[in-house]
């Protein structure tokens, strides 16, 4: 009898340890990289000119007013290449202090005196950077303006 | 919740097949009178006669550590190594699965401090990647092991079932016995010289 307590009590501890050896699966965290620095909203792009006549791309964006982790804006632009390594920065755009930043762009490459070919096509990405952590957020898309040769 | 009603299951179970051999265990105590007095005969013949014996008792603790193992005892080589095979199958696959399950959650922690201090969008975002990829492989290695961990257990109730109420004593039979048409070979264990070695070969 006392052979067989043992052998119950041997088998419940060997049960108890197959049932709650089993690990349990850890849960994946909330991600905050998708909102940690506010994206780039409606961006756009406009051909005009300077007072003085030169011609100039008028680039604007507009973000998420609500969430303050934003210092300044990476624009980066590439001159017909839309491959990723083309683009260069160009310009870091501090965060406004009040409405939207927007950027004037009258590099030397869009007068038409420099031009080679009837027109020029140009490529704009905006990346933001963050207050917290100089967190890098996520790339716009890319902007494509199409300047012609006067 | 489920592996508490695991737990349950597994409790009424044991409970079960505790009580069953105790009652073997009562029917022997009364028994060992009645086969004293009777002439010794021969170990089949005396299992026939009593399907409570020791080497049920045996054979029940044999089977509830080792599935298989007591039917093998009893006799039921085929039956017996059926069961073995089975529940160490599904075990070692119970296990694999665990250990991927281990592998992973290590993988995950991992990749979560990779991800905190992640300093731009893209980084931040490969590290996501990959923590979901790593988390769909976890799920399927936990439906894997949740379903051969239940698989191990069926076999192993199955095979409780089957010693308690389907395996009858076939009567011992010498280790290692070996029949063919013209000879036999077989290891008998001797209290006095250790092992007997008997072979026979008919011409």
């Amino acid at each position: 009898m006392k052979k067989l307590a043992v052998f119950a009590c041997l088998t419940l501890i060997f049960l108890y340890l197959l049932v709650h050896g089993c690990t349990e699966p850890q849960d994946l965290i909330t991600p905050t990289h998708f909102t940690r620095v506010p994206g780039v909203l409606n961006l756009q792009g406009a051909v005009g000119f300077t007072p003085t006549g030169k011609r100039l791309v008028l680039v604007a964006w507009e973000y998420d007013t609500s969430n303050s982790n934003i210092r300044s804006w990476d624009l980066t632009r590439s001159v017909n290449d839309t491959s990723a390594a083309a683009f260069v920065p160009l310009e870091i755009i501090r965060k406004p202090a009040s409405g939207f930043p927007s950027y004037s762009d009258t590099s030397a490459v869009l007068q038409g005196h420099n031009m080679v070919t009837d027109s020029v096509d140009v490529y704009y990405k905006i990346i933001p950077n963050g207050v917290l952590n100089n967190f890098v957020g996520q790339p716009s898309d890319v902007l494509h303006v199409i300047v012609r040769k006067l | 919740m489920r592996l508490n009603f695991r737990l349950l299951l597994f409790l009424t179970l044991l409970i079960g097949s505790t009580m069953s051999v105790r009652a073997y265990g009562a029917g022997i105590a009364g028994q060992d009178s009645v086969r004293r007095q009777q002439p010794d005969t021969t170990v089949q013949a005396s299992a026939q006669q009593n399907s409570w014996s020791e080497r049920k008792i045996i054979s029940v603790v044999f089977s509830t550590l080792i599935p298989g193992s007591g039917q093998t005892y009893l006799g039921h080589t085929e039956k017996g190594a059926a069961f073995t095979l089975g529940t160490l199958t599904s075990g070692l696959i119970t296990i694999l699965s665990e250990n991927n399950i281990i592998g992973r959650n290590e993988r995950l922690d991992e990749l979560k401090a990779q991800y905190q201090v992640a300093t731009n969008y893209i980084a931040a975002d490969t590290i996501w990647a990959k923590m979901v990829s790593t988390r769909s492989i976890l799920d399927k290695d936990v439906r894997r092991r949740d379903l051969f961990l239940k698989l191990t257990v069926a076999f192993w109730v199955a095979n409780l079932v089957d010693i308690l109420f389907f395996s009858d004593d076939k009567g011992e039979k010498p280790f290692g016995l070996l029949e063919t048409g013209r000879t036999s070979f077989a290891l008998v264990p001797d209290p006095k010289n250790g092992i007997n070695v008997s072979l026979s070969i008919r011409f």
